[in-house]
């Protein structure tokens, strides 16, 4: 059995130790290209929205490397992304490939369940072996989540700015390559030493911009353009509201072991503009616009897949959060057709506008 | 005076409009209907909504437009739920809000959440909040709410009956009843059809026993009680053999009809004796061409004297 999952961000990397440890032969799709977008778009539904068509790119080059079981995640709605699972089994079928596709859904209170989804996966097999490689996993997706979040604190305050992305990326393979949890810690720190020692402007204010939307498009930076760079070269600030590991403990996790406050709060402070959750991350957009805005964050921009249903309702909540609070919101609609000149001049307009307002409010 | 609630015409209005009339008449209020869509209602609400909206909020924000001064109260309740475990779309649980930040100077909203995921009696607490807003005591909501359920089903009871015993073919529409039932968006589809001597079915003709029939044949469960509903009267059609061909229609910017048409599409290929189509509908759809298509569709099933 050779196993393969989507990408998502950085997610390949704890996932693929963790299927390891547990004993199975994993093959990574290869890295997101133009290739895969367009594999994607061919063999998906028109109109469905781009995670979906990004997943059957990634399925079918894995598949087309030897692959042939696919691990997917599953859901119980309302976004459309608890039912890809099902859809693209049936279009990898109808292309003629013969594979299995198992399809993890969500814990609703049932460990049995989820035992017989791991066992169909590895067959008979230790708890204390499942545990180690939960442990294994989930240190490296934390390690990952942890060099992502430096590489944005310190992108922007670099003489060199290009310099952040390099050390990140070599960070990302210490960690790929990483054998134990110990090794996973030592390299995190090290990287860590490395981007203290980049040279920086100390007296530097960058404007300070929060990302928010919908998770895949957020966390995949083939998605959205490299997003994160964009702007930090540009001496902004990157904050993004969403990391694959918090997701994982918001949602993942059973309740008594969430130590999901910011969740909670996320809700509060949405609660005036948008009452009640509307699947995805939508509520999540609305509250974290909220909490950029009490941050004092320069402004926000939200990013979601063409047709993405409930951040949808957050883009028309989120003009009147905006005015209410003062803080710019720039909503981007991504998909296979936005090309990257009209994109970056949005988000340099953006960036100017910023600028000004800022400078106005210091005047003042 | 009696007050006015305005009901928008669009969305949930073509499958409740029966209960939601009588249960506000039984509350002493005066039902405001926005009226059939038309242009300058799409309009509106294309000018309103986020572009990427899907055409059946656009025109749901069109139509509370229209009723904006018309009335004392909107009714766009949040239905979150209506069978246990299932949703309906996320843009029905965000519709009030969407609308309240999208329209200024709205009468106030009736908003009830109406949530039946865990229990059906839910329903009850949703209809006695309405009665709070509108100030009237439990037994008359009550009562209220019992002549609306009674409204419904004679209405259900009325669509079923529906029999065209003259008709040459019979050609089943998959859709979202807002969509097939608004005349406007649908080019009235449904009345062409029937002028070109075709017998129509659409999934609200159908028994429960047929749909549970045809969702006997879905291999998984499905979270969206509309797309659950189209999926289940798509196999009950293909496994029906008086019915000589299907048409699917679709909205431009639907989530859930993105995939669940696409489901039904790619097994409506591996079956051959009746023939497919989807139509997928946005306000700038002619009329000349859907007309042409249709034309050429029940042609194809004489051709092939299916």
């Amino acid at each position: 059995m050779k196993v393969t999952f989507p990408h998502m961000g950085t997610m390949s990397i704890p996932v693929k130790s963790m299927l390891k440890e547990l004993g199975l032969e994993v093959v990574v799709p290869p890295p997101i290209t133009k290739k895969t977008l367009d594999l994607g778009v061919k063999h998906s539904p028109e109109f469905a929205c781009l995670p979906l068509k990004m997943n059957v790119g990634n399925y079918i080059e894995a598949l087309e490397q030897g692959a042939d079981t696919i691990l997917m995640g599953g859901g119980v709605g309302p976004c459309r992304f608890g039912y890809y699972g099902e859809v693209q089994e049936e279009i990898l079928e109808d292309l003629g490939y013969d594979f299995e596709m198992i399809i993890l859904e969500p814990l609703q209170g049932d460990w049995k369940e989820l035992f017989k989804t791991i066992k169909l996966l590895v067959g008979n097999i230790a708890i204390t072996k499942i545990k180690s490689a939960w442990q294994k996993g989930w240190a490296k997706a934390k390690a990952v989540d942890q060099l992502n979040r430096i590489a944005n604190q310190t992108r922007s305050y670099l003489i060199n700015r290009y310099r952040a992305s390099e050390v990140y990326e070599r960070g990302l393979k210490l960690i790929r390559q990483a054998e134990t949890i110990e090794e996973v810690e030592t390299k995190v720190g090290l990287i860590e030493e490395e981007f203290n020692n980049l040279e920086r402007d100390e007296d530097f204010e960058p404007l300070k911009v929060g990302l928010v939307g919908e998770i895949y498009v957020v966390l995949e930076p083939f998605t959205n353009l490299q997003i994160e760079k964009k702007l930090g070269e540009k001496g902004v600030l990157v904050d993004k509201s969403i990391y694959l590991t918090d997701w994982m403990e918001g949602h993942l996790f059973p309740s008594f072991l969430k130590r999901d406050q910011e969740g909670k709060k996320v809700k509060e402070v949405a609660q005036p503009y948008l009452n009640h959750f509307v699947g995805g991350h939508g509520l999540e957009s609305v509250g974290e616009t909220v909490l950029y805005s009490q941050k004092g964050y320069d402004g926000v921009v939200q990013l979601f897949p063409f047709t993405c249903m409930p951040e949808i309702i957050a883009e028309s909540i989120l003009p009147t959060v905006s005015r209410d609070l003062n803080i710019p919101v720039l909503s981007l609609t991504m998909d296979e057709h936005t090309g990257e000149a009209g994109y970056v001049t949005r988000l340099e307009a953006f960036i100017d506008l910023l600028e000004r307002k800022s400078r106005k409010e210091k005047v003042i | 005076m009696n007050k006015r609630v305005g009901i928008p015409q669009a969305l949930f209005y073509h499958r409740y409009s029966p209960a939601w009339k009588a249960f506000f008449t039984e509350l002493d209020c005066k039902v405001v209907e926005s009226g059939q869509s038309n242009k300058e209602v799409i309009d509106a609400g294309v000018k309103l909504a986020p572009d990427e909206a899907c055409l059946p909020v656009k025109l749901f924000l069109g139509h509370v437009k229209k009723l904006q001064n018309q009335v004392d109260y909107l009714f766009i309740p949040r239905v979150v739920s209506i069978e246990n475990k299932e949703y309906i779309c996320p843009k029905f649980m965000g519709l009030p809000d969407m609308v309240r930040y999208s329209i200024n100077d709205l009468p106030p909203i009736i908003d009830t959440t109406i949530d039946l995921k865990t229990k059906k009696s839910n329903l009850v607490k949703s209809v006695l909040e309405v009665g709070e807003v509108l100030d009237k005591g439990y037994w008359q909501v009550s009562k209220a709410c019992w002549k609306g359920w009674r409204a419904l089903k004679k209405h259900r009871e009325r669509l079923r009956e529906a029999k065209d015993d003259d008709a040459q073919y019979k050609i089943a529409i998959l859709g979202h009843e807002y969509i097939i039932y608004d005349s406007h968006i649908s080019m009235n589809l449904v009345e062409k059809l029937k002028e070109m001597g075709v017998e129509v079915v659409t999934p609200e003709m159908l028994t429960p026993q047929a749909m549970r029939v045809g969702l006997s044949n879905l291999s998984k469960d499905m979270f969206w009680t509309l797309g659950k509903k189209m999926m289940g009267a798509a196999h009950y059609f293909f496994s029906n053999q008086e019915i000589d061909g299907i048409i699917q229609l679709t909205a431009f910017g639907c989530g859930p009809d993105s995939l669940v048409g696409e489901m039904i599409e790619r097994e409506a290929k591996k079956r051959d004796g009746q023939a497919f189509m989807t139509l997928n509908l946005d306000e700038h759809t002619g009329e000349a061409g859907l007309v042409t298509r249709l034309e050429a569709f029940v042609d194809m099933i004489q051709w092939e004297g299916v």
